[in-house]
């Protein structure tokens, strides 16, 4: 069954996925650390996302309309994982572009460095 | 001993209504935060990875605060449509009642705060522990 908060968390991850292909490239989806991280931020989603939708006393109700009705671990509605990879990779490739220009920047400023401190030496020789 | 009788009835009224009142007064102190602790709780938790493990993503705050308007502003806006849906709800007792514009529980503005910076903080102590 495919409610609004089904198809909405699937266009979600669509979109991630392509921002990430098509305009960020950072490459970050070919790096082994991406999905170690993925892993264990999946664990705690399992743990801290089930407190929140826990079936004995629940923070967050979700209208069975709207989602597939697929429950897992403790009782969080499986488009929940979705959503959170949307979150958590989109947060991680903004910030590797980010930091990929800062990184970019200090080699730049290194190779200054190092030109300078040869004009430094060949003025000294 | 009639007298005795008010008195230990009244006595025991008063421990029902302190009961009940510490009752009250615990589900005003804790349950309305319940969000809140557990937001406090995955902050508390991940501290290490930073402190620890040298993840170094809050001693780079310029590029943690740029990057955190993205998913936040866009996740936020996805929340206050689906509330307004109908898509999902919160459970009053367990909320502190502090809403945003738009009727977004204050809990849910730290859930894309907290959240993404734990993940970000997983990412960096991974890629140190594996030598980037």
């Amino acid at each position: 069954m495919m409610g609004a908060y089904t198809l909405l968390t699937l266009l979600a991850m669509v979109l991630v996925v392509l921002y990430e292909l098509l305009i960020a490239r950072t490459g970050i989806f070919r790096t082994g650390s991406y999905w170690i991280a993925m892993v264990i931020v999946g664990f705690f989603q399992v743990l801290v996302d089930g407190w929140l939708t826990k079936a004995s006393s629940p923070i967050v109700n979700y209208n069975s309309d709207v989602f597939s009705g697929i429950r897992v671990f403790f009782h969080s509605p499986l488009e929940d994982f979705g959503f959170g990879f949307a979150l958590v990779t989109l947060t991680m490739v903004v910030w590797d572009q980010l930091g990929r220009r800062a990184t970019h920047s200090v080699e730049l400023n290194n190779t200054n460095v190092i030109a300078d401190s040869e004009a430094v030496i060949e003025s000294e020789a | 001993m009639c007298s005795q009788l008010i008195h230990r009835s009244g006595w025991n009224s008063l421990i029902v209504d302190q009961h009940h009142d510490l009752r009250g007064i615990y589900n005003w102190c804790v349950d309305r935060y319940q969000y809140l602790i557990l937001m406090g709780l995955c902050i508390l938790g991940t501290l290490p990875l930073e402190l620890v493990l040298g993840a170094r993503v809050y001693r780079q705050p310029r590029r943690l605060m740029l990057t955190m308007i993205v998913p936040v502003c866009l996740f936020a806006v996805w929340d206050v449509f689906a509330i307004a849906w109908d898509h999902w709800s919160y459970t009053p007792e367990f909320v502190t009642g502090w809403e945003l514009p738009g009727a977004l529980p204050v809990e849910e503005l730290t859930f894309f705060l907290v959240i993404p910076i734990c993940g970000l903080l997983t990412l960096e102590t991974v890629r140190k522990l594996r030598g980037r």
